[in-house]
């Protein structure tokens, strides 16, 4: 900043900081000469103008490529582990989680809970074909449905003893889901590469969450697991932050961070933290997807190495007859 | 392809010269009479938008009093745009008031039905 510069773009270079640097290094100059004209002769930029500026730097920071990544994967990673929980839980029910005695009943319906349990998989699978918006409307459709029966219970006095924390926790997820892919249909996002890592997490999540299940009846209770849980998430949160300050080594800092979660996990003191986190965190996606999408996130660290370090491949000459 | 208001006089600031971001402002606002008045942010992200899609295309730049000045010019793309628009709204024009003429004319008093 030269010392001749007025106090009104002193202000508007400051504010303009809030935009990505690619941005500012190409338009910045362009942009404050702009604001300057319309702003002439005051001391502060206007309301409308910052409000303006901010909604633009939001903007341009969801939409660029890193932003994007991340979102189109945690995005990804949700779908994955709440969609595939139903249909989990199903192949649970029908393979050791009701008594013997009682499996008549459930035999006797399993049209309708097969349906309802494959039937939450369907925005998953529209969201990997490449249709976001179809994705969004059976999103919409589903979380219409969760919160319409949550009310009527409520009415019918069937949610009377039933955590309202946690239940607003849950409700979370899909309400999470619904706004990325919002987002995700206005910007045209696509699902993430590989695509055959994400196809491949259907039917592996689908039997995790029957894992989950076997897990609570064969006395490995799943307590042991959220230490590990918040152990990654830790790290996952370090990674990101990491990945800002050291810009220039973004997939080594990954790679590297993500992978000691699983480590971290082990270190932090039991039982202080898992009965905060059993609270919140019991038969909940969010664990399953954070840590899809730190796995996600370390083989997409380990491919922009090996592109890296790839060595450059030289056209031999043609060989003489 | 649809195009809103905001593209419209946007595009059609441009239509006889390049300009740049300010004069693209200051002629929106004579054109709308005041109606409408672009944001340095909203013009900021819709030239971009425009520039991606074809429709504008980045002409000179010039420094004026110490402020950077970059010049936009209209593209045949942003052109036919505007052409099509404009058909479009002609037509829609066109059909509201032979609507109008019609209700006019049922509504008129007719000769030698009165006293």
């Amino acid at each position: 900043m030269s010392p001749g510069m007025s106090t009104l773009e002193r202000r508007y270079r400051r504010l303009l900081r809030l935009l990505p640097a690619a941005h500012r290094t190409a338009r910045g100059e362009e942009l404050l000469g702009l604001l300057l004209d319309l702003d002439h002769g005051r001391r502060h930029p206007s309301r409308h103008e910052t409000l303006n500026i901010i909604a633009l730097a939001i903007r341009l920071r969801l939409t660029t490529p890193v932003t994007t990544t991340a979102l189109t994967t945690g995005l990804s990673a949700l779908l994955v582990a709440a969609g595939t929980q139903p249909a989990g839980q199903t192949l649970d029910l029908f393979t050791g989680a009701v008594l013997a005695t009682d499996m008549p009943t459930i035999i006797a319906s399993w049209p309708q809970i097969v349906v309802l349990g494959l039937l939450p998989l369907a925005p998953l699978i529209a969201w990997l074909c490449g249709a976001a918006r179809t994705a969004l409307t059976l999103q919409a459709i589903f979380l219409t449905a969760t919160v319409g029966w949550f009310v009527i219970d409520g009415f019918n006095g069937a949610g009377m003893g039933t955590n309202l924390g946690q239940q607003l926790f849950a409700f979370a997820v899909p309400a999470s889901i619904l706004v990325l892919l919002v987002i995700a249909g206005r910007e045209r996002w696509t699902a993430p590469r590989p695509r055959l890592f994400w196809w491949a997490l259907v039917p592996l999540g689908i039997l995790a969450w029957k894992g989950t299940g076997e897990w609570g009846r064969h006395g490995v209770y799943v307590l042991d697991a959220v230490p590990t849980v918040l152990g990654i998430l830790a790290a996952a949160t370090a990674a990101v932050v990491a990945a800002f300050v050291v810009r220039r080594h973004r997939p080594a800092v990954i790679v590297g961070v993500g992978l000691t979660g699983f480590l971290a996990g082990w270190l932090i003191p039991d039982p202080l933290l898992v009965n905060t986190a059993m609270r919140h965190f019991d038969g909940q996606p969010l664990p399953l997807a954070i840590l899809i999408t730190v796995i996600a996130t370390t083989i997409t660290g380990i491919n922009h190495l090996a592109r890296r370090h790839k060595p450059e491949v030289r056209l031999l000459p043609p060989m003489d007859p | 392809m649809d195009i809103s208001e905001q593209t419209f006089l946007i595009l059609s600031a441009l239509a006889d010269q390049p300009r740049h971001g300010y004069a693209v402002v200051t002629e929106v606002d004579q054109m709308t009479d005041g109606r409408i008045r672009l944001r340095a942010g909203t013009l900021y992200g819709a030239l971009d938008r425009l520039v991606a899609q074809g429709l504008i295309a980045p002409d000179h730049d010039e420094v004026e009093k110490g402020r950077l000045r970059r010049f936009y010019k209209l593209t045949d793309a942003g052109a036919d745009a505007i052409r099509a628009e404009s058909r479009r709204m002609a037509d829609a024009v066109r059909l509201a008031e032979e609507r109008l003429n019609k209700r006019a004319a049922r509504n008129a008093p007719r000769l030698g039905t009165i006293g």
